[in-house]
């Protein structure tokens, strides 16, 4: 045997072995990983409960059934709250992880039966609960025994990958035995007599339609502090002198945004806001759930709870409509317009509850499904004119009133490869006025202010360009437009000189190349 | 060009199983691509199918059925979701070639809402299955397990009587309930937000109050509870013997008896029963009080005569009754007309010392010895003992200033100058 032949056995058995340990090391891999999505899984079913466990009001006990053998003392009513929220804990857990160990220790008898015939079927289930309203109808005399009807309201949905499939909400009337068994209350017994969805009351805005055909107005980012900082550096004064200039600009309506979670005192930041706009006779139109891209059922319960804390905000007269989330459609490949549709169509209808006013979605371009739960559509262009026109007429097809929730044009004059000018952007402006007035739409320019500093979504360097006005605040050309000015379509020398940031350093290009080609050439002659 | 060909033959190998090597990897890539990406196989349209939903005893089958004059493919993706107080309940399958069925063996009575999507088709609909009848065993809660006859709530019932499916059934739950003293008491009770309940009669005589349930033909064991008697309400106090010598030799002898309630049931065994002075038209203070135990409705108690002779009034407490007062003599513990002492050297003689009756005292009847100074402050206290009526008392030693001696017995009191002999 030569020496080739046996180094080609040789590579021969090191590729067989190769295959070999990749065929037996891939089941290995396989359940690995198993393992470690099914961790995963119940980290996340555990993260959900964290939140729900923070949740407060939730709960509450309506004035108990007359003529009780014995009252319900406190610290007996707490036990029984506590025991029954925590089972719903449990269950919402098991639910998603399919780990329903710890059911027993919530649920015995008939409910015990049906927890685990549900969470051995179910799995990658949400369900959410919320304002439970309990009603007292009998505490045994041993203080073994209540019995109550709980009416709440649920969501549930399937979370198949990232779309929630047979999603549902409804309010539900239900009647529940808890016993005191070993130091602990526990569901034994429970029956369903009521389960039905509950129509929203849908208000009428009859003078909607013209509200937003007047809207002239800007998207609001405090120099000083953009986006999610106003809520924790919130200076009055700085919003006082930004809204005289927004009205100096002859605009009528703000739109500013107000982050999720809830910073602790936006309440009175909110309060702050309009009460500027109402100095200066401003609209705002105030966009929620900024920031928040999860929509998971288990957040459903302190969303409502947020909307609840701001509706003294939300009813005031300054407000001119309620915008509930911000470009949701991009949030649409990570979370699914399945679920996006669900949370946001529910959240929509209670907004408007509480609020009593005009609600939407802020999307970029309208979306069918939801819009049966909105007032009105919305579009957000950054695009050239034409093509703004045909969103807005393809948005009119839902026969709702359009606003122009969102245009723009940067001025970042060394963005390649679409430099901008000042004047670029004012014939941007010029054209879209234009357009808005053609097809009555309302609009709101993005945004008031250039942003030298402070986080700017997505840290794209065009966002710290966007503004009506300069950074030290004089006006751009655009601003003119707005008041009344007009501009006209850039010259060529002006669209040449687009690019006269690129003339230095084309010199120093040219310059390099001619000393290196002469080099090179005398170079060649020498050798 | 021999190294040359040499060299190219060692490349021509390694460069070989490379290539075989990068080939497996790429088709194994190639065919898990293939297997992750591969497109679903579109689905035929088909009309809706008809939906029939029937809940039996064991569960609820969902049925669909190809729609007249059409078909329902085989291999399209079903699922079917309750509404459930647990949450939602989820199964899924595929269907066959015709039809498709799934069968959930869910039981709980009440309302349950079901979704159901067959390929692009969806369904919603609702049932409301009511409870069966009571299953036996009936599993009667009785609290308290013992409850007193006067001043305590009665005992109640509570119960929950179950069908096979562990719902609550609705049927009507029929208590009966018999007293010690072999009265009955029967009621009828509906079920009411998923129990039943009601307090049970206590009557007046104490003993085991037996209670039985039954629900159709569905019945339970038996719940006991425990009827006892209330707190006392009446007592009475005697005495076996009220006079004693303050020696404590023959005690007093009280029996507190008549223990019972309001209802006239004896009270339970264990009681306290509380024994102390009166102060009322008291000859003399006794500072005394003893707690005991009462045993079928009385009270023995013995003990020594007060030490300080004279009349004394005693009465028995427990809960809200009290006793009249019982009077009782503490006597002179011995009467001793006659304390003859002498001295004898380092001795004192100590009687021989008669009773008025002429007997001797007790053997160990204590006598007690104080030396004093000449200003009359006592310089040393001593007992000792009489064994058949005297005492040889050994002088200890003593101060130089000590002067007399005083010895005490039964109210007696002699004295003895030291310095005679």
């Amino acid at each position: 045997m030569t020496l080739t032949r046996i180094k080609q056995l040789c590579w021969l058995l090191i590729v067989l072995g190769f295959i070999a340990a990749v065929l037996m090391g891939l089941p290995l891999l396989g359940n690995a990983f198993s393992r470690a999505e099914s961790t995963q899984i119940q980290n996340s079913a555990l993260n959900l409960l964290t939140e729900r466990h923070a949740e407060k009001g939730s709960l509450m006990w309506l004035p108990d059934d007359p003529g009780q053998p014995r009252v319900l003392e406190d610290f007996a009513r707490d036990a029984v709250t506590s025991g029954y929220r925590r089972g719903y804990e449990e269950l919402a857990y098991a639910l998603y992880s399919g780990d329903h160990s710890g059911l027993p220790s919530y649920y015995q008898e008939g409910a015990l039966s049906d927890a685990q015939l549900v969470t051995a079927q179910t799995r990658l289930a949400e369900f959410a609960d919320w304002d439970h309203r309990l009603t007292l109808h009998f505490y045994a005399p041993d203080g073994a025994t209540v019995s109550f009807t709980d009416q709440y309201w649920y969501a549930q949905g399937e979370d198949e990958g990232k779309r929630l499939t047979i999603p549902r909400l409804a309010r539900r009337t239900v009647d529940v035995v808890m016993a005191f068994d070993d130091g602990n209350w526990r569901v034994h017994h429970w029956r369903v007599l009521a389960d039905a969805p509950v129509a929203p009351v849908r208000l009428r805005f009859p003078a909607l339609a013209g509200q937003l055909a007047r809207i002239r107005g800007v998207n609001y980012e405090a120099r000083s502090a953009p986006f999610a900082a106003l809520w924790t550096k919130f200076d009055a004064d700085e919003v006082d002198r930004d809204f005289a200039q927004i009205r100096r600009l002859s605009l009528n309506t703000v739109r500013v945004f107000v982050p999720y979670p809830l910073p602790k005192d936006a309440p009175d930041t909110l309060n702050a806001l309009l009460d500027a706009a109402a100095r200066h006779e401003l609209k705002i139109i105030p966009t929620l759930l900024d920031g928040y891209t999860a929509y998971r059922l288990a957040d459903l319960p302190r969303i409502l709870t947020m909307l609840d804390t701001l509706q003294p905000q939300l009813s005031r007269p300054e407000v001119l409509a309620v915008d509930l989330k911000n470009e949701a459609d991009l949030d649409a490949p990570k979370a699914d317009w399945t679920r996006l549709r669900f949370v946001l169509g529910l959240l929509a209808d209670h907004t408007r509850t509480v609020s009593g006013k005009a609600v939407t979605v802020g999307l970029i371009a309208p979306d069918p499904a939801l819009s049966q739960h909105l007032d009105f559509v919305t579009v957000h262009s950054y695009a050239a004119p034409g093509q703004t026109a045909a969103m807005l007429q393809s948005a009119r097809t839902l026969r709702l009133p359009v606003l122009l929730e969102e245009f723009g044009y940067h001025t970042q004059t060394n963005k390649l490869p679409d430099p901008h000018t000042e004047a670029d952007q004012a014939w941007h402006y010029q054209q879209t006025i234009d357009l808005s007035a053609r097809e009555r739409v309302g609009w709101l320019a993005w945004t008031l202010f250039d942003l030298p500093n402070g986080a700017v979504p997505g840290n794209r360097s065009v966002e710290r360009h966007l503004g009506l006005l300069r950074a030290d605040g004089t006006a751009k050309p655009a601003a003119v437009v707005i008041t009344g000015g007009h501009a006209s379509a850039p010259s060529g020398s002006e669209r040449l000189s687009r690019w006269r940031f690129l003339w230095r350093p084309a010199l120093v290009l040219l310059l390099i190349v001619v000393v290196l080609t002469t080099w090179w050439r005398r170079y060649r002659n020498r050798a | 060009m021999k190294r040359v060909r040499a060299r190219a033959s060692r490349i021509r190998p390694r460069r070989a199983v490379f290539l075989l090597l990068a080939l497996l990897l790429l088709v194994a890539a190639g065919l898990a691509w293939r297997s992750r990406h591969a497109p679903a196989a579109a689905l035929p349209s088909f009309a809706a199918p008809t939906l029939k939903v029937t809940p039996d005893a064991t569960g609820v089958t969902f049925r669909f059925s190809a729609a007249a004059g059409n078909r329902l493919p085989a291999g399209v993706p079903l699922r079917v979701v309750l509404s459930t107080p647990a949450g939602p309940l989820l199964r899924q399958a595929l269907s066959g070639s015709g039809g498709a069925s799934v069968r959930i063996p869910y039981v709980r009575a009440g309302l349950t809402v079901y979704d159901a999507l067959i390929g692009p088709h969806s369904y919603h609909g609702q049932w409301r299955r009511l409870p069966g009848s009571a299953v036996t065993p009936l599993q009667p809660k009785v609290g308290a397990r013992a409850v007193r006859v006067v001043g305590d709530p009665p005992p109640a019932l509570v119960l929950h009587p179950q069908d096979a499916q562990q719902n609550v059934s609705d049927q009507p739950v029929t208590v009966r309930a018999r007293q010690p003293d072999s009265s009955e008491w029967t009621r009828q009770l509906s079920v009411k937000h998923l129990l039943a309940w009601s307090f049970l009669p206590v009557g007046t005589r104490t003993g085991t109050l037996e209670v039985a349930v039954s629900a159709g033909q569905a019945y339970g064991e038996r719940a006991e509870v425990d009827l006892l008697p209330g707190p006392a309400a009446q007592a009475s106090v005697s005495a076996r013997r009220t006079s004693a010598p303050a020696s404590g030799r023959d005690p007093w002898q009280l029996d507190v008896s008549n223990l019972k309630d309001r209802l006239g049931n004896r009270i339970l065994d264990g009681t306290s029963v509380a024994i102390g002075s009166s102060e009322a038209g008291l000859i003399s203070p006794l500072n005394f009080s003893v707690t005991r135990p009462s045993a079928g409705g009385n009270v023995l108690l013995e003990w020594p005569a007060a030490p300080q002779p004279g009349q004394y009034r005693l009465t028995a407490r427990s809960g809200g009754a009290s006793s009249s007062t019982v009077n009782l003599t503490s006597t002179t513990p011995l009467d001793v007309p006659e304390l003859p002492v002498r001295r004898s050297g380092t001795t004192l003689l100590i009687g021989p010392v008669l009773t008025a009756l002429g007997a001797l005292p007790d053997d160990g009847t204590p006598v007690a010895v104080r030396f004093l100074a000449a200003d009359g402050r006592v310089v040393r206290d001593d007992t000792t003992f009489l064994t058949a009526g005297q005492v040889r008392y050994t002088l200890p030693a003593l101060p130089p200033d000590t002067v007399s001696a005083e010895v005490r017995l039964g109210g007696q009191v002699s004295r003895l100058r030291l310095g005679e002999p």
